[in-house]
């Protein structure tokens, strides 16, 4: 017997037949009334946004998928031999923009050591030509002084920092900026703060601008050759072309000497001139700063390595930077680091000369 | 449209069709009346649950889903509220002591004169009065079985028991209405 029907035998069967012929009248017409008109005004107070959500749920849904799984698919895909050739044939953009943006730089470099030429400094602190000769001579280290130097700038501008005398600081930090950090020092300043102080070469606390600002910009100059030209050019200049030097203060000897990488002796300094809390010779050694052969030939040669490596011939490149390096000593090997990866020219090195690991280290 | 199911009719009001809705409600509105009518006491209150379990189902047609067949699921709100409506009065919903109070007003019934004819009115509205003086569980597991028309299991469903409590409902409410009938049923 199914439990689910329940069949009443015999007299329950009766009396379900006489339940059903009992009275069957309806609700009343009124209720009758007040509920359909209920379930129109339902169905009236909103339309058919439901209906329309619930008709196209299933569907974008399933076009999202299906859009998604295509997205994976052609990621996950390999690259077809056209777009991998495309991909050869296209032009190292960021070598042509870095070697542009390097020629714009040495041009920039080369209009403001010309200004800087134009200004004048006090005939005492010009150093003797010979002088000049023989700073340019200690100041080729080795690779690894290069390098040591290189990484080691902002220590060197805050030993400067700190050896510069409190009086050149001014007192009023308000009348001008703070020193600025070592990162944010602009490339190639030496000559253009060299060209400020002398613009500058007010003494007094508060007009000055700050000295460690100074001599972080004068430290940290990329392009150290760039600066010693100017210098150069600085002390070939006539000092009596410069009537204004002889209106104001000459510049403090140490700065002249961070300015223009020369030997300044301290003793050499004008009477009422700053004297330095450091010694020369120290603010001499920390100024020493590797020269680097920075011209249209450097440029070239990285971009054909460049070009090299894009293609693909690693060998062929990394001959061409053993020449290079071997040609441009001078040139840092962070530059060649950031450029091509440590590890790569490392290797490139290591592979003409073993003694280079060494040397990189 | 006259010919789709009750659930198809469902699924086109919740869509927008309140024609649908209106023959949904032509259908059944008669049980559903008779069922609130014959389980609680009072006009008022039968109309009062008759709207509110319509209009219940109209706030809820956006949850609707086929799952169930639809004249069990209108008789679940009926029930539900019916259910309310007997918790409010403190009514007890059933139990020993219901069974009890309506078998001495069966025993009282039973000295009424005997009729052979099962259409006569007078049976009718005997039956009538003797369904009134069942327990509630009793009454409703009878009305949800004649007016909705539902099986066992959907009854124990509705009414959260086993099958067994249904059948056992069902069984000693045809015995109390039999017995207080067998002056019209020999």
């Amino acid at each position: 017997m199914n439990e689910n029907s329940h069949s009443p035998a015999g007299d329950d069967a009766d009396i379900s037949r006489l339940y059903q012929q009992a009275d069957r009248s309806g609700p009343p017409a009124h209720l009758d009334t007040v509920i359909l008109a209920a379930a129109r005004q339902a169905v009236a107070a909103r339309p058919a946004t439901r209906a329309w959500r619930q008709r196209w749920q299933q569907p974008l849904a399933a076009a999202a998928m299906l859009l998604l799984a295509l997205g994976v698919l052609w990621q996950l895909l390999p690259q077809t031999p056209l777009e991998q050739a495309a991909q050869l044939a296209a032009p190292p953009s960021p070598v042509v923009d870095r070697a542009s943006a390097e020629a714009e730089a040495k041009s920039k470099r080369e209009s403001m050591a010309a200004r800087s030429a134009e200004l004048s400094l006090p005939a005492e602190s010009q150093p003797p030509q010979e002088k000049l000769e023989a700073r340019r001579a200690r100041s080729q280290p080795s690779q690894r002084q290069m390098a040591a130097d290189t990484v080691s700038a902002p220590t060197v501008a805050d030993t400067l920092v700190q050896a510069v005398p409190a009086s050149v600081v001014p007192a009023d930090g308000a009348a001008n900026p703070a020193p600025k950090l070592a990162e944010e020092a602009p490339l190639a300043s030496a000559p253009e703060a060299m060209a400020s102080m002398a613009r500058k070469r007010s003494p007094v606390a508060g007009d000055a601008e700050p000295a460690s600002d100074l001599a972080e910009r004068a430290l940290l100059a990329p392009a150290p050759q760039t600066s010693q030209a100017a210098a150069e050019s600085a002390l070939s200049a006539d000092s009596a072309a410069a009537p204004a030097t002889d209106e104001t203060e000459p510049v403090p000897p140490a700065f002249a000497s961070q300015m223009i990488g020369a030997d300044v002796p301290a003793a050499a300094a004008a009477p009422g001139m700053l004297q330095p809390a450091a010694p020369a010779e120290a603010l001499r050694k920390e100024s020493a700063r590797p020269v680097v052969t920075d011209d249209s030939g450097v440029q070239q040669a990285l971009a054909t390595i460049d070009s090299l490596r894009v293609q693909d011939r690693q060998g062929e490149a990394q001959e061409k930077l053993r020449q290079f390096h071997r040609q441009h000593a001078d040139y840092p090997l962070l530059k060649l680091y950031k450029r091509y990866g440590r590890a790569w020219v490392d290797t490139a090195l290591a592979a003409g000369t073993p003694a280079a690991p060494a040397l990189t280290k | 449209m006259r010919d789709e199911s009750d659930e198809a009719l469902m699924l086109r009001y919740r869509d927008g069709d309140a024609a649908a809705f209106a023959l949904l409600y032509e259908r059944h509105k008669g049980p559903l009346y008779r069922y609130l009518a014959r389980l609680l006491a009072g006009q008022a209150a039968v109309d009062e649950l008759f709207q509110d379990v319509w209009l219940r189902l109209v706030q809820a047609r956006d949850r609707y889903q086929p799952t169930a067949v639809f004249r069990t699921y209108l008789f679940s709100i009926a029930h539900n509220r019916a259910m309310d409506h007997f918790r409010r009065l403190r009514h007890p919903a059933g139990g020993d002591t219901a069974d009890e109070l309506a078998d001495d007003a069966l025993a009282d019934q039973r000295q009424l004169p005997v009729s052979e004819l099962l259409h006569n009115q007078r049976c009718l509205q005997r039956l009538l009065q003797l369904l009134q003086t069942l327990p509630v569980a009793q009454r409703d597991t009878f009305l949800l079985r004649e007016e909705a028309g539902l099986g066992l299991q959907e009854i124990a469903d509705l009414q959260a028991c086993g099958v067994e409590a249904v059948k056992s409902r069902l069984r000693y409410a045809l015995h109390k209405l039999r017995a207080g009938l067998r002056e019209f049923i020999p």
